[in-house]
């Protein structure tokens, strides 16, 4: 995903011009039918761009709603008069504060800004998994030659990795380098910071999207890579 | 991501075998890939893991709705990571209506929150038995080595 | 007035041949283009209509006691002594000017020679090109080359010129040699047209081309217009297209390429709404369970709401929700709608069919020749209209192409009173429809007696908020006053009328007591309509003409409460006043873009029930809403409630998107309780016409004359009729005029001619013809008490021969025969 498009989300800019582009909403009820949360505890995008239409973003962001929706984005795809929902959410996300980041979240952004990963693994543990996976890898017909390009400079792509697969779901790292060997790739992971995932998006907040945006950018500077593999 | 592999498969970087996946597949399309990539950057991966996956498998299918109207796993926007559990299972029904409706054994998606939250929904509320893939799972498990 | 105007008028569908039978009337030679091989358009699909829920598309044809045209099934053909019709004939081009224009006809319907032709079907078989099935059920394929139209014999059969590839297997394969397909390049140049008059409609919009709901991949997704043809070609039930089972659950889907930013169709189409209603309570008479999705149902018509009220009646269930998708349950060839019928609450519905609800092509625009000058476009071929509504503004359009034709041409001659007394018309009301039907009349050299209550021209229309459309008026009224042929009486009332079309007798009063007989052959009611009164607790409350009058009168100068709450359909739409008064939506968008434009910080609420905005006029809708306009929908069960308290006004009303009930404090409240006929019912029953429960005056057919009352020879428009903005009270003058015009040119012609006749020796004065005739054709002489016919009103239906107990009602000596024959 694109760095630049990511970070100018607060353009709320909609069809109808004008101030806010929640306004333009006709009511239709097509995002709530296109909604799978539409039904729980009340949740209906309808709610939420009404709060948006009345400025209420805040209390918005501090209630349920905007913490239910998995910004799928079924809802802004039928709208008819392009209200940009999803948009909507991570502002008041955003303005909802701090305190309304649910634990999870908070803690991996939290756990981000210090280590460079939402797990806050440190680098050498996180050397040790990734190599004990490598040599399990060794171990099966056609990978005998596998060597984990760990740092390589001047590699073809770069790699970033999702922390869940470096958390608990070590055996799927393997796919992954299992293609890139049989295509003989040139490329590399980062011995640290290698932390793919951006829960700022999540949250809204600029501030983390940006500097998980920067993480990224340094790492290929740093190993002069051409070209970045991301998991999301 | 799709780009890579579909370089890797069209100029034969790397071989495939269609006949080492014999489930009935279905295949999810994830939020990002394509109908908010195709709102934002004017094109959805839609095409390129149908293409990918007729060169890994023999059977798949596409669930009932897909591509830009697909349903989303239930997992986006980091509802995975909160604690809303009831809600996210209130969502993901329609997801697995649409895995049971299309008969298939095995989902195969191409990122990795959906691989979780469409494994863990199957395992509280659908048939545990249904197996969850990544696209480049299939395709390593069809990878021919020489 | 100059002899014989040649007129062209492109369209053959209700709109065009309304106005080429209007204008063949009032003397011209007509010529009719019509791209397909037979008359009627849309309405061959169409063969049942609101409200009367059948087809009564012969209606609109003139009675015409030679019996050339009388009552023929229009779907069959069509044959008019004044038309010269080109069947199959598509106008590419016109030159030239005005009084000198030229038309480049080319073919788009080629027909095969049905005098050849043993409909063996061969050519139809061979056919290689398949087309889209507008008609048919699927049953049968359709192509290039097939039946002229459903309801013509087998053996007339046409190819469709824009899908043929002119590859010539039909014609080698005709033993008949019935296929000509050099005359595919046939053209035809009409010269020497003296003006020519747009009325071919505009395009509907196909789902598939906008991928709506998905409806290429779904058999059992179609639209309205398919509907139609299911309905036409059921038996006991409908068969849905995928496999001919009975459909048990149907739904409808409102706004399909309508009211979408994303489509670029910021339009209501008009007339979907109804259509679905209707198709929904036929299918509700075939057990069939239905069900409507929609917005806003727009019943915005005299008599819809109570349509609507009936549908519900029968079991058509109405859900406001836009569904996002249709969707296929695998195996059990279902279709599911999710839906959210209520904030908060989400539904899955399942259906065996989808009809979506289609009206306007995004993408349609008139043709490029439209805005030429000398080319007048009927507002039906600008957008989609009902078929009175269609069939009102074909003849208003026909009325002013003759009227601007004539204009250098008008003998300034006197009305020559005592001997044209029957072409004399009397216009009652001088407001906009009042004042243009005097115009329209003059202009065809009618003289006008134009009665108007108050001592001033132009009614309402002097206080309308569009100075374009205040000045419109204020030309208008100028010109009545000083046209020769107009004679006006202000502040003057009608108090009486008697005696048959082309002789009635009416008394006019004036404001000193003075009372003045008028002898007159037709007479036009336009005596307008008033806002309904309002109960108001205190100033701070107007309804929406004062409060729009006031907000736009100084312009962009004007002052602006900061606060204002508005409350559309106030004690209407529900009984007593069961009707939408079509112009309080509008008025109320426009009053909050002004106030907003004034005071761009006032913040406007609107409680409303459904927003009545037709056309183009959506976008003032989607304009007020991006202006910040917070728009709440109230049902009528729970209206919001008003209290004044400190100067302020109160309001509570609950937000169905929020379930929060909520006070809304304004400085100002807008109420609007929508409009009632002003004469109420006394102008019916002077005139002996029929009127609504609430005063309106009824029409004779409510689609297809819609401007001609029950009795002969009385013509109805405006607000006097029916709720109308003002464009539309316009045209509704210049069609009532048109139909006047007719009657009284074609009556002095046919006066002789009779369907039945009274035998006087044999009348014992029952008077049970009277009651016996639906058309008021029978009248008791007013010296002699003798039982009498007027020849204008009676359409020869034979009620009173059969209801005579004396046969003293007897038909007339030329059509005994045939009479005799038929039974
Ligand atoms: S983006 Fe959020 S509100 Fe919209 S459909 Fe998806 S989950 Fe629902
Ligand atoms: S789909 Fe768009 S216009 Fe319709 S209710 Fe939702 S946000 Fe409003
Ligand atoms: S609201 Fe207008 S466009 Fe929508 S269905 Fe009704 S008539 Fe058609």
């Amino acid at each position: 995903m694109n760095s630049t498009e990511v970070l100018s989300h607060t353009d709320l800019s909609g069809p109808g011009g004008g101030g806010n582009p929640a306004q333009i909403c006709l009511g239709c009820g097509t995002c709530a039918s296109a909604c799978p949360m539409t039904g729980i505890e009340g949740f209906d995008p309808r709610r939420i761009v009404r709060l948006g239409q009345l400025g209420r973003f805040e209390e918005l962001g501090e209630s349920s709603l905007a913490w239910l929706c998995t910004m799928c984005g079924r809802c802004q795809e039928g709208c008819p008069m392009d209200v940009r929902i999803t948009d909507m959410i991570r502002e008041a996300r955003d303005l909802g504060g701090e305190k309304t980041v649910p634990q999870a979240i908070g803690k991996g952004i939290e756990m981000f800004m210090e280590t460079g990963n939402n797990l806050g693994l440190p680098d050498e543990d996180f050397g040790f998994i990734v190599e004990d996976v490598a040599e399990e890898l060794t171990e099966e017909p056609g990978f005998e030659d596998f060597v984990l390009p760990v740092d390589k400079e001047d590699a073809r792509l770069l790699f970033t990795l999702h922390n869940k697969l470096v958390n608990t779901q070590n055996e799927d790292l393997k796919h992954w380098w299992k293609i890139l060997h049989a295509a003989g790739e040139s490329w590399t992971l980062p011995g640290s910071r290698w932390e793919g995932v951006n829960w700022g998006f999540f949250s809204g907040q600029d501030q983390v999207l940006k500097a998980g945006v920067d993480t990224i950018v340094g790492n290929m500077e740093r190993l002069r890579s051409r070209g970045l593999m991301y998991p999301e | 991501m799709f780009d890579l592999l579909v370089e890797y498969i069209s100029t034969q970087r790397i071989r495939l075998d269609r006949d080492r996946i014999k489930k009935k597949a279905v295949y999810h399309d994830p939020c990002n890939y394509g109908r908010k990539s195709e709102a934002l950057f004017g094109h959805g991966y839609f095409h390129e893991p149908r293409w990918i996956l007729n060169q890994c498998l023999e059977h798949w299918t596409d669930m009932q709705p897909n591509r830009a109207r697909q349903y989303c796993c239930g997992g986006g926007g980091g509802l995975m990571l909160t604690p809303y559990e009831e809600q996210r299972k209130y969502y993901s029904r329609r997801k697995i209506e649409q895995i049971k409706n299309s008969r298939a054994e095995l989902v195969v998606v191409p990122c990795h929150s959906c691989h979780g939250h469409i494994r863990a929904m199957l395992d509280a509320q659908g048939p545990a038995s249904i197996e969850v893939k990544y696209l480049w799972e299939v395709v390593a498990e069809a990878l021919v080595m020489d | 007035m100059k002899e014989a105007a040649r007129a062209l008028v492109m369209g053959g569908g209700v709109s065009g041949l309304k106005a080429a039978m209007d204008l063949a009337r009032a003397g011209c030679s007509v010529f009719l283009a019509e791209k397909q091989a037979v008359p009627a358009g849309l309405l061959l699909g169409l063969d049942r209509q609101f409200p009367s829920n059948h087809c009564g598309l012969c209606r609109v044809l003139p009675p015409d006691p030679s019996g050339r045209t009388w009552q023929a099934c229009m779907r069959r053909g069509f044959g008019h002594p004044g038309i010269e019709f080109f069947p199959g004939f598509e106008v590419q081009d016109i030159q030239g000017s005005p009084g000198n224009m030229s038309a480049t006809l080319i073919r788009q319907t080629l027909m095969v020679d049905s005098d050849k032709c043993n409909a063996c079907m061969q050519c139809v078989e061979v056919c290689p090109v398949h087309m889209p099935d507008l008609f048919s059920t699927g049953q049968i394929p359709v192509k290039a080359i097939s039946r002229a139209a459903p309801h013509r014999p087998p053996h007339h059969l046409a190819i469709s010129l824009e899908a043929c590839t002119l590859c010539g297997r039909c014609r080698d394969a005709c033993r008949e040699g019935a296929i000509d397909l050099d005359a595919a390049r046939e053209e035809k140049v009409l010269d020497n047209l003296d003006f020519a008059v747009l009325a071919s409609g505009v395009e509907y919009c196909l789902p598939e081309v906008y991928n709506l709901y998905q409806s290429a991949a779904h058999a059992d997704v179609i639209t309205t217009l398919d509907f139609e043809a299911l309905l036409s070609s059921a038996g006991t039930d409908i068969m849905r297209p995928s496999d001919g089972r009975p459909v048990r659950r149907a739904a409808w889907v409102q706004c399909a390429g309508s009211r979408s930013l994303k489509l670029e169709a910021d339009h209501c189409s008009g007339i979907c709404c109804m259509i679905s209603l209707k198709q929904a309570s036929l299918a509700r008479e075939k057990d069939i369970q239905c069900s409507i999705f929609y917005m806003d149902m727009r019943t915005s018509g005299r008599d819809w709401q109570k349509y609507l009220d009936r549908a519900r009646e029968k079991g058509v269930e109405l859900i406001r929700c836009r569904p996002h998708s249709i969707e296929q349950v695998p195996e059990e060839q279902i279709l599911r709608i999710p839906h959210a019928p209520s904030p908060g609450n989400q539904q899955d519905r399942d259906f065996d069919l989808v009809v979506l609800s289609v009206g306007r092509d995004p993408a349609w625009k008139p043709p490029e020749y439209a805005g030429r000058e000398g080319v007048f476009t009927s507002p039906g071929s600008r957008r989609v209209l009902d078929i009175a509504r269609s069939i009102i503004a074909a003849s208003a359009t026909a009325a002013t192409a003759l009227g601007e034709d004539r204009q250098e041409s008008l003998p300034d001659q006197e009305a020559k009173d005592q001997d044209q007394v029957h072409s004399r018309v009397l216009v009652v009301g001088a407001g906009p429809a009042g004042l243009s039907a005097a115009l329209t009349l003059a202009a065809g050299n009618i003289p006008v007696v134009l009665v108007e209550q108050k001592d001033h021209l132009g009614g309402h229309g002097l206080s309308n908020i569009s100075p374009e459309q205040r000045k419109e008026v204020q030309d208008l009224a100028a010109r009545a006053m000083e046209h020769k042929l107009v004679q006006v009486y202000p502040s003057a009332a009608v108090i009486s009328c008697t005696g048959p079309a082309g002789g009635f007798k009416s008394r006019i009063r004036d404001s000193s007591g003075d009372e003045k007989e008028i002898l007159h052959g037709a007479a036009v009611l336009a005596t307008g309509g008033r806002a309904a009164p309002v109960a108001r607790q205190e100033d701070r409350t107007a309804d929406i003409f004062e409060y729009s009058r006031r907000i736009f009168a100084a312009g962009n100068s004007g002052e602006a409460p900061e606060s204002v709450i508005f409350i559309l359909c106030h004690n209407t739409r529900q009984e007593p006043a069961n009707y939408c008064s079509r112009v309080c939506c509008s008025l109320a968008l426009k009053s909050c873009l002004q106030t907003l434009s004034l005071r761009p910080e006032a913040e406007v609420t609107v409680f409303y029930r459904d927003i009545m905005v037709q056309g183009d006029d959506e976008e003032l809708y989607t304009r007020a809403r991006s202006e910040g306009v917070r728009f709440i929908p109230y049902s009528p069960d729970a209206p919001p409630s008003l209290e004044a308290k400190d100067g302020k006004i109160r309001v509570k009303g609950s937000d169905p998107y929020l379930s929060e009930e909520s006070e809304y404090e304004a400085e100002q409240l807008v109420l609007a309780p929508g409009v009632v006929p002003a004469a109420g019912s006394e102008m019916a029953r002077i005139f002996n016409v029929h009127s609504s429960a609430e005063g309106f005056l009824c029409e004779a057919d409510a689609k297809y004359r819609p401007v001609e009352s029950g009795r002969a020879g009385i013509f109805i428009c405006g607000l006097a009729r029916n709720p109308v903005p003002f464009k539309e009270a316009v045209l509704e003058g210049r069609a009532a005029a048109m139909s006047a015009l007719g009657l009284l040119k074609q009556g002095l012609d046919s006066r002789l001619q009779t369907f039945v006749r009274v035998k006087p020796a044999l009348c014992s004065l029952c008077g049970l013809c009277l009651e016996a005739c639906p058309f008021k054709a029978r009248y008791a002489h007013e010296e002699t008490g003798a039982m009498a016919v007027d020849p204008l009103a009676c359409r020869g239906c034979g009620a009173c021969v059969a209801v005579c107990p004396n046969k003293a009602s007897a038909w007339s000596e030329q059509l005994e025969e045939n009479v005799h024959e038929l039974n």
